[in-house]
């Protein structure tokens, strides 16, 4: 899983400094000015680091602006450990504030190091790195439905070596997807004629993706037309992801059109 | 099926079809038919009973004017269709009485049971029927008892029955002889002096549209009735219709069709094709009776009460928009079976309608709209939405084509096509997890999920690996080896050790349980009993024994246990002795970690030795199905043993047994099952949710309230059980 961070600062010079801090090489960066697009931010995506400035706004003397947020992350969703950077005065309030909430650690913007900021976030990343692989096997219980659908995977799109083969399969596109939210409407996967289809939300990806897995010996324009069947539209663009794995196709499409709304998103949509 | 708004278009040539199914359905019989409407009061003739079998009244007059040798006497007047004089000459040459009974009896001698039309009447959810024949046809047909039982003029208490599916003969009818009304005198007692069947029948045509069927308009008792109605105000301009047999074109017969209109009679042409119109007459009611159940399913799964307001205040943008509501339109006009909102698709769809009509759409409906849209033009905000309405058969738009003979009741279909829809729904978006699975359960087959004897798996790995645990014991007590033939198995407390163990036992047949079984249980014995124990197998005979030894990391302070042991599990290596060990315990956290604890005792390292290591094993820990499959299979052996056979499970039930961490066992599971067998109904092969609880429990209202949503879905829905 490539790292991603989120960093949430009203200042764009701030917000400059942590794009010029952390290079794209150490993890791929969100920048939020705003309280509402950082909650989008979370919303949509796991992260494996947040940078939070507490104070949005200049009369928030108690660096309050930002605590729904840091009351969200206090609880490491997902494993996403949260650094503050403050620019209050108030230091030693802050500082147990912070801890008292499960911060990882506390920044003061006018003692802030960029080499420090760079290590503790990469310090960061690889204390939440720690969840991928959890995050992976329970994408793929959700994808499974707790292995319950195991069984019709298996008849459904034959893979060589049988179970063997099905789990490096599923494992794949559990890589590249998790952690997933299911949409309402649907479930997270469904045999669907001589396909496995679904359509989850990839919090990796920041979008709707629609998985659909068939054996290599149905054709492609049967899986193509059954999958459209299922979906309701034809996929017209080229898939994320395209493989044969264990003489299963498996293919990711992009959903950029569907929206978060229809999804179990772990923060529900702002309504305003 | 298409339909029409105003009666003055019915002679329109445009607006007929002039095939089978096309035959239009005025929109205000339509409305009446609707929960919110009147209601609708079918005005039934002879056609059907004609249709049936049936003499017609000129017959049977001839019939009964044979029996009585009087047949050459009404000749001619029945020939002039003097029908009214005939009957009342018949009756004064005998008595009113004896004619009654004759007639009676031979319409009792003529019925060979009900026409399609009468079946098709009774499935149609009319408010009442009225009837002039005396047969008691439609009550036959009516095997669902959508109507109250046949009434007749002289029920006193005529008036009460308006709120009700009533059955009115309103000239009596053959189960009641004396009520059968042949002679001018009875006609005009009705019409002039019984006030109370006036009143009753103006109540009809005040508060209901009424609809004729198999009438033909040339009874005069009943045109002077509508006459009178006429006068009174009773009868709307477009509240009264008739299905009217005609041969095409129909506008050519205007002399018919003014005269129907004087009367305010609606006629709604059927295609004659000698036939008198029957099969037409068939295929509009099947038709009508598709649409009015379409019509209702979606209204109780609208759209609108099924999803979150964010979607709909979407759709509603989306659909009304300016590019759209063009596409939506004519997307309404494709749908099938809904003539109601291809009328207001004809009457020009205004951006107002889009909201009532979501209210009045059901889910699959929406997705075909979507479709048709996406088709017209692609959108991304179309293709989000289409997200939302996944295909699926059972939620589709349409109702299933079978024939409407095939279904129950009218009022019953909607009802539960409604619940399916709103189960299926709210299983995609409130249903919780536990509750997800629990629908996705249709059956359960439990010989697909035996391991050996009633002992179930109902995951498939969990199951073969038992499969061979239980091959392997199995061969051992079956063929005679040197080997050490002992096993050591792991599970947690109340898992289905002992169960598993019974169940081998009880597949080598019932002389071998009886004889060559033994059970031993090292917590509850005492040192001197499992030494006489061992000493007797020592010294046994050379047939097969299985001797379980349970809680074998028990009594974990005593010395003794294992140094009395260890030494017996060689018995099997002895030429002369057959002996299978089956050592089980639950302690620790498994296999692994109950074998290095009985190894730290005295002797336990020899008494493990004593075991093979690939006989060392752990039942799999059950799944959540497993319950289930266990909790199903104990409901079938308990209801077998209380001479009743339990075929479904309601899911309820099955939610109950999941969410409740007490029924996590094998054992409670079956005390469970058996307690609820015992409170099932008799001949009633269903196993309630209430079934689990004990009169007054207040668990029952607890765990309900608790689980409002999912409960709610869940209720009133089965999963069947079987062999």
């Amino acid at each position: 899983m490539k790292p991603r961070i989120l960093a949430i600062d009203d200042e764009e010079e701030w917000l400059a400094n942590f794009r010029a801090w952390i290079p794209d090489n150490v993890a791929t960066q969100d920048s939020a000015d705003t309280t509402i697009k950082a909650i989008e931010f979370l919303r949509q995506c796991r992260y494996h680091a947040v940078i939070l400035d507490l104070s949005m706004d200049v009369g928030d003397r108690e660096n309050r602006a930002n605590h729904a947020i840091q009351e969200h992350l206090a609880t490491r969703p997902e494993g996403t450990p949260y650094i503050i950077v403050s620019g209050t005065i108030q230091i030693s309030e802050v500082r147990d504030s912070a801890f008292h909430l499960n911060a990882y650690h506390v920044f003061f913007k006018d003692e802030i190091e960029p080499s420090v900021v760079r290590d503790r976030i990469i310090a960061a990343i690889s204390e939440a790195s720690k969840r991928d692989k959890d995050l992976v096997a329970d994408a793929r219980i959700k994808l499974t439905s707790k292995g319950t659908l195991e069984d019709g995977i298996l008849r459904t799109v034959r893979p060589a070596g049988g179970a063997q083969g099905m789990y490096p399969m599923l494992d794949a596109v559990c890589q590249r997807l998790a952690p997933i939210a299911p949409h309402r409407d649907r479930p997270h996967f469904e045999i669907w004629k001589d396909c496995v289809v679904g359509l989850v939300w990839s919090r990796q990806l920041g979008f709707a993706v629609s998985v659909m897995l068939t054996n290599r010996r149905t054709s492609d324009k049967d899986a193509s037309d059954q999958f459209t069947d299922w979906l309701g539209y034809s996929q017209q663009q080229r898939p994320l992801f395209n493989r044969d794995i264990a003489g299963v196709r498996v293919q990711l499409f992009a959903e950029a059109a569907v929206s978060d709304a229809h999804f179990e998103l772990p923060i529900p949509v702002l309504t305003t | 099926m298409h339909i029409l708004s105003c009666q003055y278009q019915y002679l329109q040539p445009s607006s007929y079809r002039g095939t089978v199914g096309e035959t239009e359905v005025p929109v205000d019989l339509l409305e009446a038919f609707d929960r919110r409407g009147s209601g609708v009061v079918a005005f039934v003739g002879s056609g059907p009973s004609c249709d049936a079998g049936l003499p017609s009244w000129s017959d049977l007059l001839h019939r009964v004017a044979a029996e009585i040798g009087l047949d050459h006497e009404i000749e001619s007047p029945l020939r002039r269709g003097e029908l009214l004089a005939v009957a009342t000459y018949l009756a004064r040459q005998r008595s009113e009485k004896d004619i009654q009974e004759r007639i009676a009896k031979q319409i009792k001698r003529a019925a060979r049971g009900p026409s399609t039309i009468h079946k098709l009447i009774v499935k149609l959810p009319f408010a009442g029927i009225i009837t002039t024949n005396y047969d008691l046809l439609l009550t036959e047909a009516d095997s669902s008892r959508n109507f109250t039982l046949p009434i007749t003029y002289l029920n006193s208490s005529l008036r009460s029955k308006f709120r009700e599916p009533f059955l009115l003969h309103l000239h009596g009818h053959i189960d009641d002889p004396a009520s059968i009304i042949i002679t001018r005198q009875g006609y005009d007692d009705i019409q002039l002096k019984g006030n109370q069947v006036r009143q009753f029948l103006s109540s009809v045509f005040q508060a209901r549209s009424v609809l004729f069927v198999g009438f033909g308009f040339a009874d005069d008792h009943i045109d002077n009735l509508l006459r009178d109605l006429q006068d009174s105000g009773a009868i709307g301009e477009s509240s009264v219709f008739g299905l009217i047999p005609s041969v095409l074109p129909f506008a050519s017969d205007r002399v018919r069709h003014e005269n129907l209109r004087f009367r305010f009679i609606n006629p709604i042409y059927i295609t004659d094709t000698g036939d008198h119109g029957v099969q037409h007459l068939c295929t509009w009611m099947e038709d009508l009776s598709r649409t009015l159940r379409q019509i209702r399913s979606s209204q109780s799964g609208s759209v609108k009460s099924l999803k979150p307001a964010y979607l709909i205040n979407r759709l509603e943008t989306l659909l009304a928009s300016e590019p759209w509501l063009p596409v939506f339109a004519a997307a309404l006009d494709s749908l099938p079976d809904r003539p109601d909102l291809h009328h207001l698709v004809r009457s020009n769809l205004s951006r107002s309608d889009v909201i009532e009509i979501i209210d009045r759409i059901d889910l699959g409906e929406m997705r075909s709209i979507l479709l048709f849209m996406n088709e017209s033009r692609r959108d991304p905000l179309i293709e989000d939405a289409l997200t939302c309405f996944p295909t699926n058969r059972e939620v589709s738009g349409t109702v299933p084509e079978s024939s409407v003979l095939e279904n129950t009741s009218e009022v019953i279909d909607a009802k539960t096509l409604g619940s399916r829809i709103e189960l299926m729904v709210d299983n995609q978006t409130e249903l919780d997890e536990v509750a997800e699975r629990i629908m996705a359960i249709s059956e359960f087959q439990l010989s697909r999920f035996r391991v050996a004897g009633n002992y179930l798996r109902f995951d498939e790995r969990s199951r073969n690996a038992l499969r061979d645990r239980f091959t392997a014991i199995r061969n051992g007590l079956k063929h005679k080896t040197t080997k050490r033939e002992n096993y050591l198995i792991w599970a947690p407390p109340g898992a289905g050790k002992t169960y598993f163990v019974t169940e081998i036992v009880r597949t080598m047949g019932e002389t071998f349980a009886q004889n060559n079984f033994r059970m031993l249980n090292l917590c509850t014995i005492e040192k001197a009993a499992l030494a006489s124990e061992i000493d007797q197998l020592a010294a046994g005979r050379a047939s097969p024994v299985l001797c379980m030894i349970d809680e074998i990391d028990g009594r974990s302070t005593d010395v003794w246990p294992y140094e009395t042991l260890f030494s017996c599990l060689d018995l099997n290596t002895w030429e002369n002795r057959h002996v299978v060990f089956v050592l089980a315990g639950s302690g620790r956290g498994g296999l692994t970690e109950m074998i290095e604890a009985i190894k730290a005792r005295p002797k336990g390292a020899d008494l493990i030795d004593r075991i093979p290591d690939y006989n060392r094993f752990e039942l799999p820990r059950p799944v959540d199905e497993d319950r289930l499959v266990l909790f199903a299979e104990q409901v079938l052996i308990a209801s077998r043993a209380k001479g009743q056979v339990a075929s479904e499970i309601e899911r309820l039930a099955l939610y109950f047994v999941l969410k409740n961490d007490a029924l996590c066992t094998a054992r409670q599971l079956s005390e469970l099952a058996k307690s609820s067998v015992e409170k099932m109904t008799p001949a009633d092969g269903r196993l309630f949710y209430d079934h689990l609880f004990r009169a007054g429990d207040h668990q029952l209202m607890r765990f309900w309230e608790e689980n409002h949503d999912s409960a709610k879905r869940l209720q009133g829905t089965f999963v069947s059980i079987e062999e």
